[in-house]
């Protein structure tokens, strides 16, 4: 009965660092909606050339407003106490998002459109007519500053209208930075375990084995890293198992994961494997429903998260080589 | 087949080693390089000795500089018990006595048998560990004693 207390105690801090972690991977994956205000700048700039200066003063001024507005709303998402409003923020301007980069077909639809009306003068004085869009968009983002929101999307509209050819090549950038990884390129499943109450996907494809151990099992060997578990034995395999969650996220993890993992998550055929607390269902993913990671160099073992399933999708390989690499595997995460 | 197993013993020797507890994990040392096994008995401390050093005790007539195994391997220091002992060691021509919680016994291991250690860290002490072999459903750490000290090391003890 007293050893209830205290592991309520430790399972809340893991969960609330899951959850401002969750948060800040999903923020680092709308990055490029926030860097959207920059673009458009430039997109205005050039637009003077095209034709119409009441217009491109007025998209000017709006574009300098809405980047001064952008910069506010990002402070106050930094400073932002509440967990969930930001977290909601985040899946919305996911949303917002997803369109434009879901399939190349919609893009390449887009983008005849705008070649379209950028051949027809006659369209560029009709901006206000995406506006009466507005409300369906601000539905999902009111959270965070309404009027904002409105000058975002009239400048998206007023982008796609004036320079289509400049945001090609960086759709296309986009398309290339945010590819699938190769078993990725058609629908692939992935089997969910939890870590220090973040949930977390390895592809079956690059799933080695799951084996059932305990802390007790593991053998310690003396002066490595934290992370660092220990060295178990399964069968002929020598698995060097890693404190997960505190790979993943070591400013933010402050459970201890030791005393609680029950399996371990084999990567590939390699000797390395992931302590995991439980072991959840395989679930099938098709590629559109990952936001895959823009930058891996930041986080090699992070392909991509899952909203829908609010769960990170390994890369075994990226994980292994960063794990295989002295230099570059442990030495960022020593504190 | 006596040229065959020769061939094969000179390919892949087989080594002694003798294994010892520290908090909960079996190590082993190279069998060469162990003089004997002492019970726990007082060891009278040191002024201005180096932290690794526990003190000295006296064997029979002769002065040998105990190590604090644990706190060299940055590990758990555990409690004297009935079976803690200490195991003198001769390494490069320097006797040495190193506190351990139980001595356990003598295996016999193959040098194929023996894997490299999985040496992710950086900590100083992660290079005392020669490697790991799986014996009995047990991961033996075989510890690497030439490493135990370093020159500077091996001085400050001598001049003690």
């Amino acid at each position: 009965m007293k050893e209830d207390k205290p592991s309520t105690e430790v399972l809340i801090a893991p969960q609330l660092a899951v959850q401002r972690y969750l948060d800040e991977l999903l923020q680092d994956a709308t990055l490029h909606v926030d860097q959207v205000p920059e673009n458009f700048v430039e997109v205005a700039e050039n637009v003077s050339l095209v034709g119409d200066e009441i217009d491109v003063t007025e998209s000017l001024t709006s574009a300098e407003k809405h980047q001064q507005q952008d910069d506010l709303v990002a402070q106050e998402i930094e400073s932002e106490a509440d967990i969930f409003a930001a977290f909601e923020f985040a899946v919305a301007a996911l949303e917002n998002e997803s369109e434009p980069k879901t399939g190349s077909l919609n893009a390449l639809e887009e983008q005849e459109q705008v070649l379209e009306k950028v051949a027809e003068p006659a369209d560029l004085i009709s901006l206000p007519e995406p506006v009466e869009d507005i409300p369906a968009e601000t539905q999902t983002a009111q959270i965070v500053d309404e009027p904002v929101v409105e000058e975002k999307v009239k400048l998206e509209d007023s982008e796609g209208v004036e320079l289509a050819p400049e945001i090609e090549p960086e759709a296309t950038l986009k398309s290339d930075k945010t590819k699938p990884l190769p078993w990725a390129e058609s629908r692939f499943e992935c089997l969910l375990f939890n870590v220090g109450g973040l949930k977390m996907a390895v592809p079956l494809v690059e799933l080695g084995g799951i084996q059932k151990a305990d802390y007790e099992k593991v053998t310690k060997i003396f002066g490595q890293p934290n992370w660092f578990i220990g060295v178990s034995s399964v069968n002929d395999l020598r698995i060097r198992t890693v404190d997960t969650a505190r790979w993943v996220m070591p400013n933010h993890y402050k459970g201890e994961l030791h005393d609680s993992f029950k399996f371990i998550i084999q990567l590939d055929r390699s000797n390395w494997g992931l302590a995991c607390e439980d072991v959840a269902e395989a679930i099938s993913l098709e590629p559109s429903e990952v936001k895959w990671r823009s930058d891996r160099s930041k986080r090699p073992w992070l392909a991509g998260t899952v909203i829908n399933h609010m769960c990170a999708i390994l890369d075994v390989q990226g994980f292994i080589e960063l794990l295989d690499d002295p230099i570059n595997g442990f030495k960022a995460h020593l504190k | 087949m006596t040229t065959g197993r020769a061939v094969q013993e000179v390919d892949d020797p087989v080594l002694q080693w003798v294994t010892f507890r520290l908090d909960d994990e079996i190590y082993g040392v190279n069998v060469m390089q162990v003089k004997e096994v002492l019970r726990y008995s007082e060891i009278a401390p040191v002024p201005g000795a180096p932290s690794f050093v526990l003190g000295i005790i006296n064997l029979r007539g002769s002065v040998v500089t105990v190590i604090d195994t644990c706190q060299r391997f940055g590990i758990q220091t555990g409690e004297i018990s009935d079976s803690t002992r200490i195991m003198i060691l001769e390494v490069d021509g320097h006797v040495i006595g190193i506190l351990v919680d139980a001595v356990s016994e003598v295996v016999y291991l193959r040098q194929s048998e023996i894997e490299p250690s999985p040496n992710v860290g950086n900590d100083e002490s992660s290079k005392f560990i020669q490697g790991v072999c799986n014996k009995n459903d047990t991961l033996l750490i075989l510890v690497d004693l030439d490493r135990l000290l370093s020159e500077d090391e091996w001085s400050d003890i001598s001049s003690m």
